[in-house]
């Protein structure tokens, strides 16, 4: 009996340690958003939490393309990066790859924690099981492309970098980070500690909330803290190519709209007193939410179509092109109305989801 | 708002109105145009309602207050050409080494961070900064955290009277905080007394230490009369190391054209574990050769040994000879389930291999694996004929595109079809 008794406990211990390793800190969601037959996209959105618990963003939460679009709220106009960057021109005729969102905390929480769930939510994909329970609809792909904006680039190589779920790395074809904050991103310490400190740069950037507040996952951003994990080898590191789309900098790529106006601009000007505040300088890949070196760390510049020298990103990091859009407008592809979508020919780097669409 | 008054109640001169706009925009500039002075503003502020063109002192950012999409000047420069024109971006080339074995470029030492800098004022050349000495901390190491503020037209120190250094762990909001002040008088791990560079020596008691396992969040504040209170953060790991050890013992081979070294390891407690190193050229000039990895082995309690493979074209590459040199290595314990891991200290100089040849070594690149077409699971696949659909099918895509207007150009004047004289960034 007490052998029994004992096995019993055996067996509940390894039930209870599988589960835990499968288990996700917060909760993840899984959206199948546009269908296609021509492949896979998993899109991965940045700082915020769209998952509907503390400190969630109601637009993002309630909306799987909510984060990819211009809402009604800032001058929508009914398109959505998801589409553009999952629609390929071929002269005559529009091939489409689908399109799936996940959804994660990323305030409540350090990106590490972050990455897990996505990661794990990942891992669900590819299996077709919903242990995070993020894939209730039991989903299953086994290739797929990622496509990061912002924090997302940061969650991706860190799953990439750490070789932790080598099934997921071994399903993901593609890689393309916009804007990705993958050395970290100096707004995350500029703004940290708004208590005792109002001043000019925290009052002017209400959209950046997420960022002004002492949240866990801003706190996990700071560059120190990425260039941190990326020299004990969590960070930086990637086996496969990560296609950057980075900034072009200057003070265009910071308030687009005051050298081209545009519908969704709410978010510029605000950017725009961010670049002005923290310091800014012509070389910067200056987008008003990262720069200087943020989203273009490489170590081989000379084999990588150039980047940013950083000597523990030894991993695939590809500069691909930069996008004059700034931190909002390269996440939502405003400018696609005004001057075009893909085309056989080519793609417009201003609207960096017609790049991905046309060729990741 | 200030308005130039009208000629009449009733009826303004046509100038009347350019005149109040131009008065209005030079109030907000004198207002906050002047104040945001850093070291990366340009100069030539000269009251003009518009940043001076890109290229010049700075490349100014355009005024910092929200602009109203209804009244962007028409006038103002598009976007540069290039990111209206269709382009095709460059792809990169095949990858030809696995994922066990990168170019190092340079070394790197694992374990250690970069300094954090923020602006102490928005209208001063005075930043704040902060350092862990050590990223990774393994008990019984102390906590050593740097902070100084400087001016960043000297590069000096400046003397503070009122810093503070706090430590919790960062998934923990709710734990209160441990404080020390930071000294400059040469104790402790301070490097020199009277450099305005104020450091913390902090030992983690027993009891403080449940606390601070993990990741650390560092918090340093800075007190000033100009700035108030001002905080910027940091973050270190702390630990009791990985329950496993390097023994010191090591043996390399070539093997199919490739660098194998093997470290031997004493396992405590039974995990997931990545050992990482930097393979170099011998001395004087030790020449970075490739970054060397065995990434989350499992390893039961005993002596183990684990294995860091170079791929030869590495070393081929690179056309350096032996003996090779394997530096800066880093044992972990790495736990998947929470995104946690436990750092060992580095190791400066791990192991000096034999005295092999470049030439040696294979000149073979790797090929990825790739997975056959039927094997893939997608949407078309059995299993998932009767999935939920999703949200927008395939079969509307179309239309929607024709909505949108995605097939027809875009309207005419928008995308200039060549580059304009003088286009700005």
């Amino acid at each position: 009996m007490k052998k029994l008794i004992v096995a019993a406990a055996t067996v509940a211990g390894l039930v209870v340690g599988l589960a835990a390793r499968n288990a996700s800190a917060n909760p993840t969601k899984l959206d199948f958003v546009y269908g296609g037959g021509s492949g896979t996209v998993v899109f991965i959105h940045g700082h915020g939490n769209c998952v509907g618990t503390s400190g969630s963003d109601a637009r993002c939460s309630g909306d799987p393309k909510a984060y990819w679009m211009n809402s009604t709220d800032d001058g929508g106009d009914g398109h959505d990066f998801l589409d553009e960057s999952t629609s390929k021109n071929n002269g005559t005729s529009w091939s489409y790859e689908e399109a799936f969102t996940i959804r994660y905390d990323g305030v409540n929480q350090a990106m590490w924690d972050a990455a897990n769930d996505v990661a794990y939510c990942l891992r669900d994909l590819v299996n077709g099981t919903n242990a995070t329970g993020c894939n209730p609809s039991l989903y299953r792909r086994t290739s797929f492309k990622i496509v990061a904006h912002s924090e997302g680039g940061t969650l991706v190589d860190r799953i990439l970098s750490t070789g932790w779920w080598s099934d997921v790395n071994g399903a993901i074809s593609g890689i393309a980070t916009s804007s990705g904050a993958l050395a970290g991103a100096r707004s995350a310490s500029a703004l940290y500690g708004v208590d005792g400190a109002s001043n000019f740069c925290t009052t002017l950037v209400s959209w950046l909330a997420g960022w002004a507040l002492k949240d866990t996952g801003n706190a996990s951003l700071t560059r120190g803290t990425v260039l941190g994990e990326a020299n004990n080898g969590k960070a930086g590191k990637s086996p496969k190519w990560v296609n950057k789309i980075t900034t072009t900098g200057g003070g265009g790529s910071c308030n687009n709209n005051w050298y081209d106006g545009i519908a969704e601009s709410v978010n510029d000007g605000k950017m725009g007193a961010l670049c002005g505040c923290v310091g800014y300088s012509s070389d910067d890949d200056t987008d008003g939410v990262l720069w200087m070196y943020d989203n273009d760390p490489v170590a081989n510049t000379a084999n990588s179509n150039g980047g940013k020298y950083r000597s523990q990103y030894t991993g695939y990091y590809w500069h691909w092109f930069a996008s004059w859009g700034n931190h909002s407008h390269n996440r939502n592809d405003a400018y696609v109305k005004k001057y075009g979508w893909q085309t056989s020919s080519g793609c417009t780097t201003i609207s960096p989801g017609t790049c991905i669409g046309q060729y990741l | 708002m200030a308005e130039t008054p009208a000629r009449s109640p009733r009826r303004r001169a046509p100038w009347v109105m350019p005149v109040a706009v131009g008065a209005i925009c030079l109030v907000f500039w004198l207002i906050f145009g002047s104040g945001t002075s850093s070291q990366y503003s340009p100069s030539s502020t000269s009251g003009s309602t518009k940043p001076p063109p890109i290229g010049t002192m700075g490349g100014a950012p355009p005024p910092p207050w929200p602009i109203d999409s209804q009244s962007a000047d028409p006038n103002a420069p598009q976007p540069p050409w290039d990111q209206v024109a269709l382009t095709k971006p460059p792809a990169p080339p095949p990858i030809d080494l696995p994922p066990d074995t990168q170019t190092l470029i340079e070394e790197f030492v694992p374990g250690t961070t970069e300094w954090e800098e923020v602006p102490l004022v928005e209208s001063s050349s005075l930043s704040i900064r902060i350092l862990p000495k050590r990223y990774n901390v393994v008990v019984p190491r102390p906590l050593v955290v740097y902070l100084e503020v400087i001016d960043r037209k000297t590069g000096k120190g400046v003397a503070q009277s009122n810093l503070l250094v706090r430590f919790r762990r960062v998934d923990r909001p709710d734990d209160s905080w441990i404080e020390a002040k930071p000294v400059d008088d040469g104790t402790g791990e301070d490097e020199k007394a009277g450099d305005f560079r104020y450091t913390v020596t902090y030992q983690p008691s027993p009891s403080e230490q449940p606390r601070l396992f993990g990741h650390v969040l560092v918090e340093g504040v800075v007190t000033t009369t100009e700035g108030g209170v001002r905080r910027i953060p940091a973050m270190l790991i702390y630990t009791k190391g990985p329950r496993a050890r390097l023994t010191g013992k090591w043996r390399d081979m070539r093997r199919d054209g490739h660098l194998f070294i093997e470290g031997e390891v004493e396992v405590e407690e039974p995990g997931f574990f990545t050992l990482m190193g930097q393979l170099v050229g011998p001395d004087p000039n030790r020449h970075p050769i490739a970054l060397t990895r065995d990434v989350y082995h499992q390893l039961d309690q005993g002596m183990r040994w684990m294995t860091l493979r170079v791929w030869g074209k590495a070393i081929r590459d690179i056309g350096v000879d032996g003996p090779y040199q394997l530096v800066n290595v880093l044992l972990t314990r790495d736990d998947a389930a929470t995104g946690d891991y436990e750092p060992a200290e580095t190791i400066p100089l791990a192991h000096v291999t034999q005295p092999y040849r470049a030439a040696d070594f294979s000149a073979d690149p790797w090929h990825e694996p790739t997975v056959a077409a039927n094997d893939v699971i997608g949407p078309n696949h059995p299993s998932q004929k009767d999935k939920p659909p999703p949200i927008v099918p395939e079969s509307q895509r179309d239309k929607i595109k024709d909505q949108l207007g995605a097939n027809k150009p875009p309207s005419a004047g928008s995308a200039p079809t060549a580059p304009p004289s003088g286009s700005t960034k």
